[in-house]
């Protein structure tokens, strides 16, 4: 009883284990933590932390069991801070000063071994700089810049042998992405991993598009012209069609500002606006949820050509036939605004 | 209801409320951190020669200090200490049948002193061995409370490692959670005090015994137990008793018989008193009239020393004198005298 006053008291004491919040992740996800690390339920700990009055989460309690102060959670947690939906910077970013710095004290360095008769020891010691730093200095007066950091490892890396196993084992290619997604969930306590992670590493082993949707939905399989674009072996997509396949958008931005091919056609048609076509009306069959058109919008504000054809038909017809009829909309009204200012851009290419 | 020994040990440690109480991690972190550095008294020159405000402040700081004089270390404290430190030794490798220590005695004969100093040795080697790390608990120290349900004990457990608990939380959840956490921290000494208050021939009494022999189980530490005269109180009778008993180092913690030891007792006490014009040996002249009136208790001997000082440091006399201690009213079984006598002389 005592315990139970402390927790709506001012002060209640931190937990014995309190691990750090890792930048990005959400109250949710620390909140969990924080309760597994301190062998507690995760929904208990939760309950205690809500507010009485609507259920959410109150931070300075959190705060304080975590024994960190409210800034810092509100800087770490992501649906927090104030600066949400910024995309996380991944990889180090060196700020435009400290280049400048750096280039300066090369500057120095490159100076003094030109006029004096200084060791590479003794101009390490003089700027405070390792030797390998002179070294660079001597070589060239621009410094260079900072390595990559290594690419991000998948979340989905424990999973992939047991997918694989799942797909081979899956002769006819009947078995829909949702039905392995529950497996992983159900029997092999997989969590935090998204339906358009499983799906684009499921397309990429299998290479084609499913045939049991299709199958499904025989009527508009039958009113499709007899070869449509086709999918390509999705272990030779591009990175864009890979940014496409994981609805990836600041992937997508930053390959498209590159300089990237805006269409990419593989050869058979298959567009970057096709694939996304794809994905978006895949996705929203298989899960059930809402039916979206971002990528599509995307691809279109950046010139991608709805008009462009394969074998006969076009991306805009395509869309209306599968039923995306919101991207189908959406290039429509796109043609006949782009139509209506200058009628002699009609034939594309 | 709980012994005056304990009661006063903490109450001078309930400094800053809450915070201070043994029975949180916090509490017995801040506790177990804390030297007591005796202030360095100046000379009547340097005295005189400080300003007013400085004075105050300095008879503060003194009064402050003689609240809370160092922890003699008594025969019991010291056997407590090796006792306390061999269990552990040998308790490491144990997978099961731990070895453990109860300390049992009247009120007011240290008990509370010995086991949180024993407590404290340990953290203090803990932190020794293992520098820079937080988040190892070497040590729990919690009170059985009175009229004691298993789930109240689990939450005495609980609330000192600082796990949050509503009356939503059911006994599985918070033991669970508190082997969990003990495992994970590290947990070597578990310190229960107040253990007379369970009573085996009670149900609740029983199952708090049964929660208590759990923790045992699960939590690889040496378990160490003090309360009054707990042998008298049938803490060794039954099949449960009997196990505990076969388990157990029984330590007796006696009141202290009229000998070279209290001398040094009375000694030591007076060494660590900061007062300007108090003749050194003035009370150790004084050890069979303190013996006299305390009964041997080192408890009530604490209590009449700390309450003589700051007396003498309020009214200016600053010196401890027979007529100053016999102001100084103590509790009522050491004044009765009857109540206790030494059975065995030391």
């Amino acid at each position: 009883m005592t315990a139970a006053a402390a927790g709506h008291g001012s002060s209640p004491c931190p937990l014995p284990f309190r691990p750090r919040p890792v930048a990005g992740e959400s109250t949710g996800s620390y909140v969990r933590r924080l309760a597994r690390a301190n062998h507690l339920r995760p929904a208990y700990l939760r309950r205690y932390l809500a507010s009485p009055k609507d259920g959410t989460i109150r931070i300075e309690l959190l705060a304080a069991m975590a024994g960190r102060s409210p800034a810092a959670l509100e800087h770490a947690l992501a649906d927090l801070g104030r600066q949400q939906g910024t995309l996380p910077h991944r990889g180090p970013r060196a700020s435009p000063d400290r280049i400048a710095a750096r280039a300066a004290i090369f500057t120095a360095i490159r100076r003094d071994a030109a006029e004096g008769r200084l060791s590479y020891r003794a101009l390490a010691d003089r700027y405070g700089v390792h030797r390998r730093t002179v070294l660079q200095a001597l070589q060239s007066p621009v410094p260079a810049p900072r390595k990559p950091l290594p690419p991000r490892k998948s979340r989905l890396e424990p999973f992939k042998d047991l997918i694989r196993d799942m797909v081979q084992a899956d002769h006819d290619g009947r078995r829909t992405v949702t039905s392995i997604m529950n497996t992983l969930v159900t029997d092999h306590g997989m969590t935090g991993i998204s339906y358009p992670t499983v799906r684009g590493y499921v397309v990429s082993l299998r290479g084609t598009s499913r045939q049991p949707r299709r199958a499904r939905h025989h009527t508009v399989a039958s009113a499709l012209p007899p070869a449509p674009a086709r999918r390509s072996p999705a272990m030779t997509w591009s990175p864009a069609h890979r940014a496409v396949e994981q609805e990836d958008l600041p992937r997508l931005r930053d390959l498209l500002d590159a300089g990237h091919d805006i269409e990419d056609d593989d050869g058979h048609g298959w567009t970057l606006l096709r694939h996304a076509i794809d994905v978006e009306h895949d996705g929203h069959v298989q899960t059930g949820g809402p039916l979206h058109a971002d990528v599509t919008a995307f691809l279109l504000t950046r010139g991608a050509d709805p008009l462009r054809p394969s074998n006969g038909m076009t991306v805009v017809a395509e869309a209306e036939i599968r039923g995306h009829w919101l991207a189908a909309e959406i290039m429509q009204a796109w043609i006949t605004r782009c139509r209506q200012p200058a009628e002699h851009e009609e034939g594309p290419r | 209801m709980v012994t005056g020994d304990a009661e006063s040990w903490r109450q001078a440690l309930a400094e800053d409320g809450w915070s201070r109480h043994l029975t949180t991690l916090d509490g017995w972190r801040k506790f177990s951190a804390a030297g007591s550095r005796p202030p360095e008294l100046p000379d009547a020159r340097r005295w005189a020669a400080m300003p007013e405000a400085e004075q105050e402040l300095f008879d503060e700081y003194r009064l402050d200090y003689h609240t809370r004089l160092a922890a003699a270390a008594t025969s019991t404290l010291r056997q407590v200490v090796t006792t306390g430190r061999r269990l552990t030794l040998l308790n490491r490798h144990a997978t099961s049948a731990r070895r453990g220590m109860i300390l049992s005695g009247a009120a007011g004969t240290g008990k509370t002193t010995a086991i949180t100093q024993f407590g404290k040795t340990h953290e203090t080697i803990g932190q020794l061995r293992h520098p820079g790390i937080s988040d190892r608990i070497p040590v729990i120290y919690v009170t059985v409370p009175p009229a004691a349900t298993p789930r109240m004990l689990a939450v005495e457990f609980a609330r000192f490692l600082g796990l949050p608990l509503t009356i939503r939380a059911n006994i599985t959840d918070v033991i669970e959670a508190v082997c969990g956490v003990a495992v994970d921290a590290r947990v070597s000494v578990v310190c229960v005090d107040e253990i007379h208050n369970l009573q085996l021939a009670t149900r609740n009494g029983a199952e708090v015994s049964d929660t208590l022999k759990y923790f045992s189980e699960r939590i690889p530490a040496t378990f160490v137990y003090a309360g009054i005269d707990v042998e008298r109180e049938g803490l060794f009778s039954g099949t449960r008793g009997s196990q505990i008993a076969g388990r157990f180092t029984l330590i007796p913690a006696l009141p202290f018989p009229l000998a070279a030891e209290w001398q040094g007792l009375v000694a030591t006490l007076e060494d660590a008193l900061r007062l300007h014009r108090h003749q050194t040996g003035a009370l150790a002249g004084l050890h069979e009239y303190l013996h006299r009136r305390t009964s041997g208790m080192i408890g009530s001997l604490s209590h009449l020393i700390r309450g003589a000082a700051i007396e003498a440091i309020l009214d200016g006399s600053e010196q401890i004198t027979r007529k100053l201690l016999d102001t100084i009213d103590i509790d009522h079984a050491a004044q009765s005298g009857t109540a206790r006598r030494p059975r065995r002389q030391a």
